[in-house]
């Protein structure tokens, strides 16, 4: 149960790997994720009121909604820079935009990464 | 005092003091700037001080593993004699150089986007577990340091081409304890 709460709360990072384009945008893929990334963000208060599972584990349930705001940032910065969207760069071997490959490490370390740490200040 | 468990040893704080980052007992409450804490709990596995969620090495270089064996298939798959075979297995008998590179072509870019999907995956389980390890932990510096390392060498895996091959090496290194003597510098 532990470890599927921590794969909830990398929902973004698999969006991110699987199906990127459904961050893109503010059409019905924008509001359908920012929907479930507040219930995700509001069921974590719950289950700490209920007590239920492990307190430190239901703290990553408020991952996503950090991670969604940190991709929408930086998606929005990439557009107004090259007015495309970018690729997510992890396993592939040809050769990739030196600023695709910057957008995918800068969003790992800092939209997947530092929610980790954030959510246990 | 000391209480032994079969996997577990708790190191009670004596009152009078606390000891300080770099093991040693200091007497007193008056030494600034050093971390201390109630309890240190070890979790020992295999002999090896684990992260504190209990999760064997093994686990995480497995996982590195398992990406390093997906990379090689895919390379394997796009440039080797498989994709020949592949091919034919799947077209029957090819006869003409032509149809046989648009052939392999084909079922070589199907069999690599496959692959590329499984070689995520596992990078983001390796992640995954590196995150149950870090809630599990006493939250020291030494686990926001591994952690912190395993989001570095999982985004090498970000570079195109080379990326992945740097991200396995440093991957199967890590876990079997390469890194822990700067990890413990943060400790």
């Amino acid at each position: 149960m532990d470890f599927i709460l921590i794969l909830i709360g990398l929902s973004i990072a698999w969006l991110f790997m699987y199906k990127i384009e459904w961050l893109f945008g503010f059409g019905f893929s924008f509001w359908a994720v920012l929907i479930y990334c507040i219930l995700i963000f509001g069921l974590s208060f719950l289950l700490l009121e209920l007590n239920y599972s492990n307190p430190k584990m239901v703290v990553a349930l408020r991952m996503p909604i950090i991670s969604f705001t940190i991709f929408k940032i930086f998606h929005l910065i990439f557009k107004k820079f090259y007015s495309r969207n970018p690729e997510n760069t992890a396993w592939v071997f040809k050769k990739k935009p030196i600023q695709d490959v910057l957008f995918s490490i800068l969003f790992w370390l800092l939209g997947v990464g530092l929610p980790f740490f954030l959510v246990v200040l | 005092m000391e209480l032994r468990y079969p996997h577990v040893i708790v190191e009670p704080l004596i009152s009078e003091g606390f000891w300080g980052i770099d093991g040693s007992f200091h007497k007193g409450w008056d030494i600034p700037k050093v971390q201390y804490r109630k309890y240190r709990l070890i979790t020992y596995i295999n002999g090896r001080a684990a992260g504190g969620g209990g999760l064997d090495p093994s686990i995480t270089a497995g996982l590195a593993v398992g990406g390093g064996m997906i990379g090689g298939l895919e390379q394997s798959y796009k440039y080797g004699n498989n994709n020949v075979k592949y091919a034919q297995r799947v077209n029957g008998k090819v006869r003409t150089p032509s149809v046989l590179t648009r052939a392999n072509q084909m079922n070589a870019t199907k069999m690599a986007s496959g692959l590329k999907v499984v070689g995520r995956g596992v990078a983001g389980l390796s992640v995954a577990a590196s995150g149950y390890q870090f809630f599990y932990s006493d939250m020291s510096g030494n686990d926001y340091a591994r952690l912190s390392g395993s989001f570095i060498i999982t985004g090498t895996a970000f570079i195109p081409i080379v990326g992945p091959v740097i991200s396995i090496g440093l991957g199967v290194a890590d876990s079997y304890g390469a890194f822990d003597g700067i990890y413990n510098y943060f400790d």
